[in-house]
């Protein structure tokens, strides 16, 4: 699965070069890190429910768009597990794509905002797609929105001068978004 | 190229469109010499969220209205 995974990154990123965004090798490789530590979590989740159901997995529901669908239900996991499993994992994945690494605590809630904003986009190419229902979208969307309320309020109390409640406030942002994929991994039927 | 690949080309993307965007901030501050966020980077940065947010909310109801 891997080397399929590793195929199909080598073509987004000859996809994405076509599109005039070219990777560095050091930003592919870490790209490929990043996404295939989320396939770690999707795999350790998709082996419980092969255990589960036998080494069978439920044949598509008749109304759904089958592969189209699944492989956006997964995608999506893949994504968010890649991000938000641990928010200091995610922060440092972004170093590792070649980007500037956090200085201080600014740095920090940017990238924090980023990855929040890339959920949201994630969730709505997921809903459009039909990876998930209007239902799933809408909790998604209210676990981002607590997040978001943290990320504000940490950069509140940052211009307040409160590092302490800032760096607490990030923690929680980042513990919503671990909590997100939590849920999302719930989903990915 | 089939509509499976095509969801999970256009996640990456967002991954790496939203990555990029914060790291060209970040570069461009540290460039200035910053050590933090001016308000109109921190506009830019937010604004882009809220835009992922109302994107996300007419998505789902239009997923709603065709009974998704």
């Amino acid at each position: 699965m891997l080397t399929l995974l590793s195929t199909l990154l080598g073509l987004v990123f000859s996809w994405l070069a076509g599109k005039g965004l070219t990777l560095t090798p050091d930003q592919q490789v870490a790209t490929t890190a990043l996404v295939t530590s989320g396939v770690a979590g999707l795999g350790h989740w998709l082996g419980g429910e092969w255990h589960a159901r036998n080494a069978t997995l439920p044949p598509p529901s008749p109304n759904s768009t089958g592969t189209g669908k699944t492989a956006g239900a997964i995608a999506l996991m893949i994504v968010l597990a890649g991000l938000a499993g641990t928010g200091a994992g995610s922060l440092a994945a972004c170093s590792s794509l070649g980007l500037a690494s956090p200085k201080g605590f600014d740095q920090q809630l940017a990238e924090a905002y980023g990855i929040h904003t890339a959920v949201l986009v994630a969730a709505t190419t997921a809903v459009t797609s039909g990876a998930i229902s209007s239902a799933d979208a809408i909790q998604v969307q209210s676990m981002a929105n607590t997040a978001r309320g943290f990320l504000d309020a940490a950069r509140v109390a940052e211009s307040a001068g409160d590092p302490a409640t800032a760096a607490g406030k990030l923690a929680l942002a980042t513990n919503a978004l671990g909590a997100l994929q939590t849920y999302l991994n719930s989903k990915g039927h | 190229m089939g509509p499976a690949v095509s969801v999970a080309i256009d996640l990456l993307v967002a991954l790496l469109n939203n990555a990029a965007q914060i790291s060209q901030l970040i570069q461009s501050a540290q460039a200035n010499g910053q050590t933090t966020l001016t308000g109109e980077q921190w506009a830019t940065i937010t604004g882009a969220d809220d835009s992922a947010e109302v994107s996300l909310a007419k998505a789902i109801e239009a997923a709603k209205a065709a009974g998704h």
